[in-house]
């Protein structure tokens, strides 16, 4: 018991070597990088309640953006820090040079490539002021089986009526999509 | 890190990060945050970039948490790391042929850059900690390698990394703690790039 006692007292008292202390103290990162961290840490949370909230409502023919939103709606998650982490500055900007975050965004999220292109048309159709979404429903009634193909056949009339400037700008826009699907994001 | 140990944390850390439990995420990066970081200095990655990248990998190695399958002879700690491995060397990739010219090792601070002797150190004390056990490496994280933390909150934390332990306590921290250091100081009083820094002076002995 004495032995315990004596053995415990020597545990307390006990302080290292300072140069043990001292290379630690150089080892240690900085208290703020733990900030840091703890937030890269919420990121993935919130990006797997998302992943999981977007596994059980599958597709939903939307523009991107109202996709997003609604699958954060569905999972209670604030989108602010996950666009961030993302580069995503606006779900509602689909052009070349945002394109490819909001691919890598929509692959961490879960969805593929094809379901992602026509998510992307379909948000490039909404912000051309041309409606798809009305038409696809009409188009499908109660099926969802072929959703895809009737979201595709749909898109593929609607992009017909498209100016020529914008149906360009629209493949640009779905073939740098498609190319950054394929890259290794970090 | 002793294999037991090692399983343990690999069934209990993966089944919390999979339901998702905000908590799991939370503790991984304590757990790992500072590791990827040191590694990542270590190996020559400026002190920001390591910090940054550090942060890419408490975001998207737990999102890949179900692509780890438990194996007999692997473990989740082991798959981390060769994550952070891979993290490192796809940093130079990217960024390796960048530099024209080596930056000097004598600019203490300069752009985040650690000198070469430093280097060394971080990775003499990275080596010693990892020959640590898991546990009794968490307590030197903890107490030592970061926001400093009281026995009671490395407790605390341990708990839950550990919850069919029973309680873990401050008392069975402090003698973890001690353990731990004279572990690391045998450990280190041996390393040739600890005891060139003590021969600079650079440490009081």
């Amino acid at each position: 018991m004495k032995e315990d006692d004596e053995n415990m007292a020597r545990i307390a008292e006990y302080k290292p070597p300072e140069w043990l202390e001292m290379a630690l103290a150089e080892c240690a990162a900085p208290a703020r990088f733990g900030q840091r961290w703890k937030e890269a840490a919420l990121v993935a949370y919130s990006v797997k309640k998302l992943r999981r909230e977007r596994e059980s409502a599958g597709f939903m023919a939307l523009p991107v953006a109202n996709y997003v939103e609604s699958l954060a709606k569905l999972a209670t998650v604030d989108l602010r820090e996950v666009l961030t982490w993302a580069a995503v500055s606006d779900l509602r900007e689909l052009t070349l040079e945002t394109i490819a975050p909001m691919i890598h965004l929509l692959q961490k999220l879960g969805v593929g490539l094809r379901e992602a292109l026509i998510l992307v048309r379909i948000g490039m159709a909404d912000a051309a002021g041309f409606d798809t979404i009305s038409a696809m429903a009409k188009r499908s009634g109660d099926r969802r089986e072929n959703e895809l193909e009737t979201c595709e056949a749909e898109l593929l009339e609607v992009e017909s009526q498209y100016p020529r400037d914008l149906y360009m700008r629209v493949r640009q826009v779905l073939s740098r999509a498609a190319e950054a699907f394929g890259e290794d994001r970090r | 890190m002793d294999r037991e140990e090692a399983r343990y944390l690999a069934e209990d850390l993966v089944r919390r990060l999979l339901l998702p439990e905000e908590q799991a995420y939370l503790d991984f990066a304590q757990l790992y945050g500072g590791r990827f970081y040191r590694y990542f200095l270590s190996h020559g990655i400026p002190s920001v970039d390591a910090r940054d990248l550090a942060a890419d990998c408490v975001t998207d190695i737990p999102l890949r948490a179900h692509k780890y399958k438990v194996q007999k002879d692997g473990s989740f700690h082991a798959w981390v790391m060769a994550l952070m491995r891979n993290a490192a060397a796809d940093w130079w990739r990217r960024n390796g042929n960048k530099r024209s010219d080596p930056l000097p090792e004598d600019l203490p601070g300069q752009a985040g850059v650690r000198r070469s002797e430093d280097r060394s150190m971080i990775a003499a004390v990275h080596e010693a900690l990892e020959q640590l056990s898991v546990e009794d490496h968490i307590v030197v994280e903890l107490r030592y390698l970061g926001e400093e933390r009281t026995f009671a909150e490395i407790a605390e934390f341990l708990g839950r990394l550990y919850p069919d332990r029973g309680v873990v306590t401050a008392g069975s921290v402090r003698v973890r703690h001690h353990r731990a250091l004279k572990r690391l100081e045998q450990h280190l009083s041996r390393d040739t790039r600890i005891r060139l820094r003590r021969g600079t002076g650079s440490y009081k002995e």
